[in-house]
């Protein structure tokens, strides 16, 4: 968990994102998620195998959501959110014909400084956030439903 | 008129029996028109789509 530094004010709501990491922990075991982030710049957390549904080839991914250095504070009229998200490369979608096509949005190639990461850019990202309530549970079954969806999506976006 | 019970978010709601998705917003009081989804199927509903019995909320979808 994290913990504030003496003296200073943390960016991040630590209060909120230690929750975020205990329920992570609850659903992926210490073995199944890290973190490396600090109070006052942000950083990143990994879960190594997230499920997918079943249009998805693989079923599972790896998922790296960037820590923004402001998590949880007051932005307008909710909350900063977790925008960035990474999976892995080589995911693919079943079209309507049948076939296994590339995934809308997935940018199958490297992106800016992750070039030799392994990480693939995700296009897709929530929005603003107004509910006091959000967890990083929320951003969970949004990557989820997002790729249940991602196809419709991609054909209905303006 | 019959009512039935939808769980959104893991939260029970009580609807007529053919609800829409838009009836089950208004009554969950669900902030600021947030995507709802079919739980089972994980697909995004609309408005008129009659509410299945069990849903969830994601933050709004922006895509770039």
């Amino acid at each position: 968990m994290m913990e504030p530094k003496g003296g200073e004010e943390a960016m991040v709501n630590v209060e909120r994102l230690n929750r975020d990491l205990k329920i992570l922990l609850a659903m992926f075991g210490r073995e199944g998620v890290t973190w490396q982030i600090d109070p006052q710049r942000g950083g990143f957390i990994i879960i190594k195998h997230l499920p997918l549904p079943p249009n998805v080839h693989p079923r599972v991914t790896g998922l790296k959501v960037a820590v923004p250095d402001n998590l949880y504070q007051r932005s307008g009229r909710g909350w900063v959110f977790y925008k960035d998200i990474w999976v892995d490369p080589g995911l693919k979608v079943r079209y309507p014909d049948g076939r296994w096509g590339p995934i809308p949005r997935h940018h199958d190639a490297p992106y800016r400084g992750d070039r030799d990461s392994g990480w693939r850019y995700l296009c897709a990202y929530p929005q603003s956030v107004v509910d006091e309530k959000v967890t990083i549970l929320d951003l969970i079954r949004f990557v989820q439903v997002w790729f249940a969806n991602c196809l419709e999506l991609n054909r209905n976006w303006f | 008129m019959a009512e039935k019970t939808v769980k959104v978010d893991g939260r029970p709601v009580l609807v007529s029996e053919k609800a829409t998705v838009a009836e089950v917003r208004e009554k969950a009081g669900l902030p600021d028109k947030r995507p709802i989804y079919d739980a089972k199927s994980g697909k995004l509903l609309q408005e008129n789509d009659p509410a299945p019995e069990e849903m969830g909320t994601i933050p709004h979808i922006g895509q770039g």
